[in-house]
């Protein structure tokens, strides 16, 4: 035998859907002194790109014009030395110079 | 229209079980009711993908940032909206709470249940220290019917004496309430032959609704006063 529906539950009537209402921000400093924290806090992103093959240093006597022009050129295209002096090797690889 | 935010900051509490059983019980007795999964072990997502014919509307989220905005306009739609939290102290669970009308506690009798439910309780009592009363309960679950363990017992003596308010409805332990996980339906689908106390879990199930409804319903009068 099924038992008789409780009180409470008879008519759920009165609560109707409603439009939505402003919700209040929740304060971060607030929530935090509780320990309650962004879960996936967004990490900062490293502007120096890690390698992808071991790397070693390279020193040679160069030309000044040869200097200025290299790093007026890293500049523009905003590239670390690495990458720039990668950009030309890529370049002589595919017979390009 | 009524947000309940199921919380606490330490897993296996029994939150996914609670805003499930209370979701489908709301939803057996007319009620339409959206329930929000943001647990990212995703289990009401999974459980919805499965067979069951029971009207809730189930919907994964994993934004913290606008949650409170999402539960309260569901809202329009729903008559309840429940949101089964993730297990972790977040910015997320905080900006539930804050939209909630209700948040439930879940824990078992144990000390680092209570722990956690502490710090949940702490942050709730700020809350309405700073933007008005936040009604929430705490409620034990996977109970034994007649029998509580001397800690448990100790933990309820403590809290009641705190005066954190505790509901007078346990979740029991019940085979009934992980089968409706295991068979992926409501307390109404299992099959009787298939799962036992099925009639005790739906008069638990009814009795755990009813006494939430008749908070929410205190909590509705006692602000328009």
């Amino acid at each position: 035998m099924s038992k008789p529906t409780p009180a409470g539950l008879a008519n759920l009537g009165d609560f109707k859907p409603a439009a939505p209402e402003e919700v209040p921000a929740v304060s971060r400093t607030a929530a935090a002194a509780h320990g309650f924290v962004e879960r996936d806090a967004p990490k900062p992103i490293k502007r120096r790109r890690a390698s992808e093959e071991p790397t070693t240093s390279f020193t040679t006597r160069i030309n000044v014009s040869d200097q200025v022009d290299f790093i007026e050129w890293c500049d523009r295209e905003r590239l670390p030395y690495r990458e720039g002096f990668k950009r030309m090797m890529d370049a002589v690889r595919k017979g390009i110079v | 229209m009524a947000v309940i935010a199921v919380i606490n900051p330490k897993g296996g509490t029994g939150k996914s079980t609670t805003a499930l059983v209370l979701a489908t019980t709301l939803a057996r007795h007319g009620a339409s009711v959206t329930l929000f999964d943001c647990d990212p072990n995703r289990n009401i997502v999974a459980w919805k993908d499965g067979p069951s014919q029971c009207p809730i509307t189930v919907t994964g989220h994993g934004d913290s940032t606008n949650i409170g905005r999402t539960l309260r306009g569901e809202g329009g739609r729903s008559q309840f909206v429940i949101a089964d939290l993730e297990g972790t102290a977040s910015l997320m669970v905080a900006s539930a709470v804050l939209a909630a009308d209700l948040t439930i506690i879940p824990m078992q009798g144990s000390a680092m249940d209570a722990t956690q439910a502490h710090r949940a309780i702490a942050l709730i009592e700020d809350q309405a220290a700073a933007s008005g009363p936040k009604p929430y309960r705490v409620l034990f679950t996977r109970t034994k019917p007649g029998f509580a363990t001397r800690d448990e017992r100790a933990i309820r003596e403590t809290m009641a004496s705190a005066g954190i308010p505790i509901m007078a409805t346990d979740l029991a332990e019940r085979a009934a309430y992980r089968s409706m996980f295991t068979y992926r339906q409501s307390l109404d689908e299992l099959d009787p032959q298939a799962v036992n106390g099925l009639d005790k879990a739906r008069e638990n199930a009814d009795a755990l609704a009813s006494e939430i409804v008749e908070i929410l319903r205190t909590a509705r009068e006692t602000a328009h006063v």
